[in-house]
């Protein structure tokens, strides 16, 4: 993989993650955006594949183009008259926002062109699969079953709120 | 065991009244018992007090009530003959009084706290007669002040006592503060207030005499001295026994005796005796005209009474001490005669106005025989009691050289003869002038007629005791060294003299038909001035009343508008403060998420500045 | 490694700023989800290139994407189980509806 091919595969995959996010945030039909929201996951997955971060990327595609993203879909069919809904909250903020928004991130640009960051040459390890696997069996061990936990504390928690009211 | 018997005296009223205050309205009439037996220890033990001061014992009893620092406030029990005297004298009448009370207050509602009122009016002023030094006598001053108040507004159901007894506490107030501001200054010259070590010392003539006139301004309150009589005539709005109790021995005699223990202090300062004396003599003069014109009975005497502490003040100022302290002995028993003769009268015909009695003589002997012999101890005929120490006084002015003290003295008894037979005359003789209840009067029961004859031989007899036939005993026992005067003819025929004429001439008015009945216009301007009290209610009303109403009105505003708008004010600031505040918790969430981003961005500006993260 | 790894971080921002103002903005409470999750994958992106560009061996960025994506699934979980409730309360997802927590 030559240089300009990745030049070109970062620019693309830049151009349609921020493209597909606008869309996301402005779009009047629910289930238009969680379209290009799964749209967005496979492109955020393009660039774990171009950061070599293969297992990243594959748990990416699962989680949430298979998982959030169908998540959501019920969500969104779950409520009804979902569409052509008020776009700006009715608070009156909205200049204000895209000023503070537009600020925060020419902070964070302005810091991360400006902070020399130490990188490292190394190449990255091929097989991050088993990688993976063997530092959450070793060092990752306590925050994986925490995590085990959350989830399964999430699962009951969405059920138990979800859950339609017993009529007496 | 001294000590004993002499605390006794104060403290088993007290006890009484502790007793009455908790079992009063449970024991109802009963009440009476306790509060009587107890005045009845009292009076024994007084007597008991008496006859050692009498066998030449003269003592005093100290406790420390509180030390601060240097300063040790002592309680305590003087026992002289001034104190013994005035002993005796208290629980005397406060005993016959409460006896009497028995009949009049019978069926009151409130007739064990009645009791215990009195209790605690008669332990009071035991203790002020008792006072050593003058804080005890200032304490005990006020509790006599607070007594007469609830006793005065007794009946405060009746919007006119409750005002009676208001004034009666407010007006005195007004003495009191004289008083308070005399002991100030005397122990910020003295450093004590102890009787005994402010006697002993030596003051400026002026410093004693500031001081010791506005000592006298307490006993002008208490006393209803000029300027300052007002309160008492209202003070018949309360229960006729409490009027007798007041006027004879408690309430008014505590001035009165204040000056007399309080004498060598003001003969450090002559020029307050002189005041004194002119206060006393302007106060008899006055209050004998408007007695003149007086037509309801208890006012009559109250002006009486008045009159009469005028004499004993006068006699105090012109040097007459052992004089002022006699007709402050005798008054006790005659006026206390005839306020309960009085009450007995309302008893019987339930009016006060004299010109609706009349013929009383025929209905009601024993208090009519007490009444005129009263009358005549009031009026100064001998040998009645008032005669010998209303003598000694005009005679204490006559000699000490008091020319138009001596003469308005004279007026005054010419007067004071004349209204009490007026009053005679119009109540126990004539015809009957409202028949509507005519035909129930009758003679009061025998706790009434009882007191009243015992009082009636008092009246009768206390005067003896201080007349020449006896070398002028009392005043020789009072005071040693203010001997009596020599017998002056002139004066004491004099007074006789203008005490009869008073007499006849009010038996030509008012028993006979001799003198036309408007020998006065009514239209006098004099009249008027007089039957108006001097207008010194008026004048009272105008020049203190008002202006006091505007200054606390405008006061009143001030608070409302200026410091209320400055409370509100603030309140009203935190509150714009608060409803402004108010908005940035707009319950939208992601209003308040936008607050975090910019607190987010705050934060890492701040970070990078000033903590010099690179 | 021919792209700085400072593009990546300034993607990452831009895509953080776009979920930021739909979070700020939409009144649509599953919009808002939406934009949670943009906001989380380009937190995810920037971890994963800070792996990548500092400790390629350690794969520690890589790690913490892995955690990430598991929360953001119960986060997704939980928060359309509150969008549901509320609107079986209220038949809205309409977030300007739900004031009621001031004061």
């Amino acid at each position: 993989m030559n240089d300009i091919a990745t030049y070109i595969i970062f620019f693309g995959l830049s151009t349609m993650a921020i493209l597909s996010a606008i869309a996301i945030v402005t779009r009047r039909n629910l289930f238009h955006a969680a379209m290009f929201l799964g749209f967005l996951m496979l492109v955020v997955a393009g660039f774990y594949f171009l950061l070599d971060a293969d297992l990243v990327g594959m748990m990416q595609v699962f989680v949430y183009v298979g998982g959030v993203i169908v998540v959501l879909l019920f969500g969104i069919m779950l409520t009804s008259q979902m569409t052509n809904v008020r776009m700006v909250s009715a608070m009156k903020q909205k200049g204000f926002t895209f000023l503070a928004v537009t600020g925060f991130v020419a902070l964070l640009i302005s810091v991360f062109t400006k902070v020399n960051l130490s990188v490292s040459t190394a190449t990255a390890p091929k097989d991050t699969t088993s990688l993976v696997g063997k530092l959450f069996m070793t060092n990752y061990i306590l925050p994986f079953e925490v995590m085990s936990v959350l989830l399964l504390a999430a699962l009951i928690g969405a059920i138990v709120i979800a859950r339609q009211e017993v009529k007496q | 065991m001294l000590a004993y018997y002499l605390s006794l005296i104060v403290l088993v009223p007290i006890l009484s009244f502790i007793i009455l205050v908790i079992f009063g309205k449970r024991w109802g009439d009963k009440s009476a018992y306790v509060s009587i037996a107890a005045v009845l220890i009292s009076l024994g033990l007084s007597i008991k007090a008496l006859i050692d001061v009498l066998g030449g014992l003269n003592t005093k009893v100290l406790f420390t009530w509180a030390s601060i620092g240097n300063f040790h406030i002592t309680f305590g029990l003087l026992l002289d003959s001034l104190s013994a005297m005035m002993l005796v004298v208290v629980a005397l009448v406060s005993a016959l009084v409460q006896i009497f009370s028995i009949g009049y207050m019978h069926g009151d509602k409130r007739y064990g706290w009645f009791y215990a009122c009195l209790s605690m009016f008669t332990a009071s002023m035991l203790l002020l007669v008792f006072a050593p030094n003058y804080v005890q006598m200032y304490v005990a001053w006020e509790g006599v002040g607070v007594f007469s108040y609830l006793l005065i507004g007794f009946w405060f159901e009746k919007r006119s006592a409750s005002q009676a007894a208001k004034k009666a506490f407010m007006v005195t107030r007004v003495g009191d503060l004289g008083f308070a501001i005399a002991l100030i200054l005397l122990y910020i010259n003295a450093g004590t207030l102890d009787m005994d070590k402010l006697f002993a010392m030596h003051f400026v003539p002026a410093l004693a005499a500031t001081i010791s006139i506005l000592m006298f301004f307490g006993a002008i309150g208490k006393s209803a001295q000029f300027p300052l009589h007002v309160w008492l005539p209202d003070a018949m709005e309360g229960p006729t026994p409490v009027s007798a109790l007041i006027h004879a021995a408690t309430m008014v005699a505590a001035g009165v005796y204040l000056v007399a223990r309080s004498y060598p202090l003001f003969e450090k300062g002559p020029v307050s005796l002189e005041f004194v004396a002119i206060i006393g003599t302007i106060t008899a003069f006055m209050a004998a005209t408007i007695a003149l014109t007086a037509t309801d009975i208890k006012k009559v005497l109250a002006y009486s009474t008045i009159s009469q502490l005028g004499y004993m003040m006068m006699g105090l100022g012109v040097g007459a001490f052992a004089a002022g302290a006699f007709h402050l002995f005798t008054h006790a028993f005659f006026k206390a005669l005839l306020f309960l003769g009085a009450g007995s009268v309302i008893h019987a015909v339930h009016s006060q106005e004299i010109f609706e009695m009349g013929g009383l003589w025929k209905k009601m002997k024993i208090t009519s025989i007490t009444f005129i012999i009263g009358g005549l101890a009031l009026a100064g005929v001998p040998p009645f009691a008032g005669f010998w120490s209303k003598d000694e006084i005009i005679l204490g002015a006559y000699t000490s050289g008091h020319t138009a003290i001596f003469w308005i003295g004279i007026l005054t008894a010419l007067f004071t003869a004349f209204y009490t037979f007026r009053l005679i005359f119009v109540v126990f003789f004539g015809q009957p002038r409202a028949d509507h209840h005519g035909g129930h009067v009758h003679e009061s029961p025998a706790v009434m007629s009882i007191p009243l004859l015992i009082l009636g031989f008092f009246a009768l007899t206390a005067g003896l005791l201080g007349s020449p036939f006896v070398h002028n005993a009392f005043q020789g026992f009072i005071a040693p060294g203010h001997e009596a005067e020599a017998v002056n003819p002139f004066v004491m025929g004099l007074s006789i003299a203008v005490a009869l004429i008073g007499i006849t001439a009010a038996w030509l008015k008012y028993g006979t038909q001799v003198l036309p009945s408007n020998v006065i216009s009514k239209n006098n301007p004099i009249y008027k001035l007089v039957a108006n009290k001097y207008y010194m209610d008026e004048f009272y009303y105008y020049v203190l009343i008002i202006p006091t109403h505007a200054v606390a009105r405008f006061i009143l505003e001030f608070d409302q508008k200026v410091i209320d708008g400055i409370v509100n004010g603030v309140a009203k600031i935190i509150a714009v403060f608060g409803s402004g505040m108010r908005r940035l918790q707009t319950g939208y969430v992601q209003n308040y998420a936008l607050f975090m981003l910019v607190g987010l961005i705050i934060l890492i500006i701040w970070s990078f500045r000033f903590l010099g993260i690179h | 490694m021919v792209i700085p790894l400072s593009w990546y971080l300034i993607v990452s921002a831009i895509l953080f700023g776009i979920g930021l103002i739909g979070v700020l903005l939409r009144q649509n409470a599953v919009t808002i989800l939406f934009s949670v999750e943009i906001m989380l994958n380009a937190a995810n992106i920037n971890l994963v290139a800070f792996s990548r560009y500092i400790t390629p061996s350690a794969i520690s960025g890589q790690m913490f994407a892995l955690f990430v994506m598991a929360i953001a699934a119960s986060e997704v979980a939980v928060g359309l189980a509150i969008v549901l409730t509320i609107y079986r309360n209220i038949q809205s997802v309409d977030i300007d509806k739900i004031n009621i927590f001031k004061w």
